[in-house]
């Protein structure tokens, strides 16, 4: 009884114990090992002609960034929330397409466009979500996949401000006092810092528990007064905002707009990151992204001729990591040390 | 108003379908401990259902303080001052049960999410505060020493005693306890009738309990319900219901009666 009234007294020090989400739940080590893996990238391409860094990896940096930022927000919803909200792809395009139009048509600053995209974003993915609510689970993967379909048809229907099925060229914003491919990856990696830090104290702070008890105790939760609609409407604004803003910034990588690119191909492309490198995690988010941009690459780049064989290289690591990983890359180190360690006990 | 009973139900009806589960129920109930007991499948969780919002009856009206709450959802109903437990623990498992706990607290909290995202002294004060009620909470039950374990790591009976834990700190005036020792231990069962006893102490709240253990609704309550097929078939004192004849028949069997 002692021991207890004091940790009681002594809560500022309890509330340092409470495990953390994200970021802060690492040891001291690793996160200054992430910080500084931040840095160190920002300062080889600062030195890039001292360090002969191609432009093609740059590249493949930055899709690393703007995937990352799409499976966060896809994290959000169905890691956090538990919503399998599969329009997602279809926000990463309405994104895009709308920075795109903004930017190049209406000759917003690269930067308002986006923001603008993110903003559009999170109302449209609130309002059409709304209707959704009472749905769960197959149900509501089914209406938010039709929805994804949708978003993709009306970039083709509109084609006065889309392009149409034809696509749309956009110019790339120069970052100034930047090369070409550095002032992208600039932009994508500012981008993807400003992103992860909205996410990790959003779900560091009593709005991630609160998601978590709306995901895994529903009823309990209402019995304590959470509105589930309330957080499952969050989570998917944030969501869909963050798709938009990665969105964005792949009309800048790309340079151009087609509607096709928001398909199931890519939806199975985010499933994928976020089941591989680990629902609800924000580091998952980042090294399911890495991954996938390795496959693309190998398969367009180093074996041209297999490229055929990429949808089907995601659904079989997807199956894969279902089956033997369900925790994703993440939970790896735990799984290996778990194995190592059970033999000795 | 201040003679209403905190709860009553008048002439309740609940069918799901056409298979009618609660026929025209009407009872009140008083603050203090309140059991109540009937076989499995006479309605007891159904009642709860139905006050906290989870079911709408067919006919008839629920009632907190004079206030008809009738087809209120859920989280109103809490916030009206209504806590509820369920049968079988429902954490956070990934999170720590102090965390579960202070889920309890999400109608108290003074800030919001943009003030807690904006880390404004207000939310933290706010999140320290709430550790520091569902700490002392955890105290009363005995579990403060588990506090920043994960859920999913507690026993299971210590587990129903979190939630029973997460429903007092939310302050609701009337509780709802379903079934809170099954599958608990002796010492269990004995930390969690002096936590409830001590809160009771201090607040005075309506408490009705779901309870198989007859020889624990006759420790706790003073008043015990009996529903049998969706009917109240005997209201009384422990005492009292145990020698009704109808009880005996539908409920406790001859056993019970010949050992009394």
């Amino acid at each position: 009884m002692d021991t207890a009234l004091a940790t009681a007294s002594d809560a500022p020090d309890g509330l340092r114990a409470i495990p953390r989400t994200g970021f802060r739940s690492r040891p001291m080590w690793q996160q200054v090992a992430i910080g500084t893996a931040v840095l160190a990238g920002g300062f080889f391409l600062y030195e890039r002609p001292t360090t002969g860094l191609s432009a093609y990896w740059i590249n493949l940096a930055c899709l690393v960034l703007i995937y990352s930022i799409g499976t966060l927000g896809f994290n959000v919803a169905v890691g956090w929330s538990g919503q399998l909200a599969l329009a997602h792809a279809g926000f990463y395009g309405l994104g895009a397409y709308t920075t795109a139009v903004l930017w190049k048509d209406h000759g917003w600053p690269f930067f308002l466009a986006m923001a603008a995209a993110g903003a559009l974003a999170v109302v449209v993915g609130v309002l059409v979500s709304w209707p959704a609510m009472p749905l769960r689970g197959f149900y509501l993967a089914i209406a938010t996949l039709a929805l994804g379909q949708l978003f993709v048809q009306l970039f083709v229907q509109f084609d006065s401000i889309t392009g149409g099925g034809s696509g749309k060229q956009v110019p790339r914003f120069r970052v100034p006092g930047t090369g070409r491919t550095e002032g992208l990856y600039y932009m994508c990696l500012g981008t993807a810092v400003v992103c992860f830090f909205i996410v990790w104290r959003l779900v560091g702070t009593r709005l991630g528990r609160t998601l978590k008890s709306v995901r895994d105790i529903e009823i309990a939760a209402q019995s304590v007064g959470v509105q589930p609609v309330k957080y499952r409407l969050i989570a998917f604004g944030v969501a869909s905002g963050l798709a938009a803003i990665a969105g964005g910034l792949q009309s800048q990588y790309s340079t151009f707009v087609f509607p096709l690119q928001f398909g199931t191909a890519l939806l199975v492309q985010f499933l994928t990151m976020m089941i591989l490198g680990g629902v609800g995690s924000m580091t998952g988010s980042v090294i399911g992204a890495a991954f996938a941009v390795f496959v693309l690459e190998f398969f367009r780049k180093l074996k041209p001729e297999w490229e055929s064989w990429q949808p089907m290289a995601f659904g079989g690591v997807l199956m894969l990591c279902v089956a033997a990983l369900p925790g994703g890359l993440v939970s790896l180190p735990a799984r290996l040390r778990g194995l190592r360690r059970r033999p000795a006990a | 108003m201040s003679d209403a009973p905190p709860l009553e139900l008048d002439g309740v009806t609940v069918a799901f379908g056409g298979n009618i589960v609660f026929t025209d129920v009407s009872i009140k109930f008083e603050r203090g401990f309140t059991g109540l007991v009937g076989p499995n499948g006479a309605g007891k969780t159904t009642a709860f259902n139905v006050v906290s919002g989870y079911i709408k009856p067919r006919r008839g009206t629920v009632s907190i303080y004079g206030r008809d709450i009738t087809g209120t959802r859920p989280a109103k109903v809490a916030a009206l001052g209504v806590g509820r437990t369920f049968q079988t623990p429902r954490l956070i498992q990934e999170l720590s049960v102090i965390e579960n706990v202070m889920l309890g607290r999400h109608l108290h909290i003074p800030s919001n999410h943009l003030m807690e995202f904006a880390g404004l002294p207000r939310a933290r004060r706010g999140e320290r505060d709430a550790l520091r009620a569902a700490l002392e909470m955890l105290d009363r039950f005995g579990l403060a020493d588990r506090a920043f374990d994960e859920a999913s790591s507690v026993p299971l009976g210590s587990q129903k005693i979190v939630e029973v834990a997460r429903t007092l700190l939310s302050e609701p005036r009337i509780v709802l306890v379903d079934e809170p020792a099954a599958g608990l231990g002796a010492d269990d069962v004995a930390a969690l009738l002096i936590g409830l006893r001590a809160i009771m102490a201090e607040r005075s709240m309506c408490v009705i309990v779901i309870e198989h253990d007859l020889g624990l609704v006759s420790d706790l309550c003073s008043r015990v319900a009996v529903l049998h097929f969706g009917s109240i078939i005997a209201d009384g004192t422990p005492a009292e219901v145990v020698r009704e004849p109808a009880v005996i028949e539908a409920y406790l069997g001859g056993g019970f009666a010949a050992r009394d």
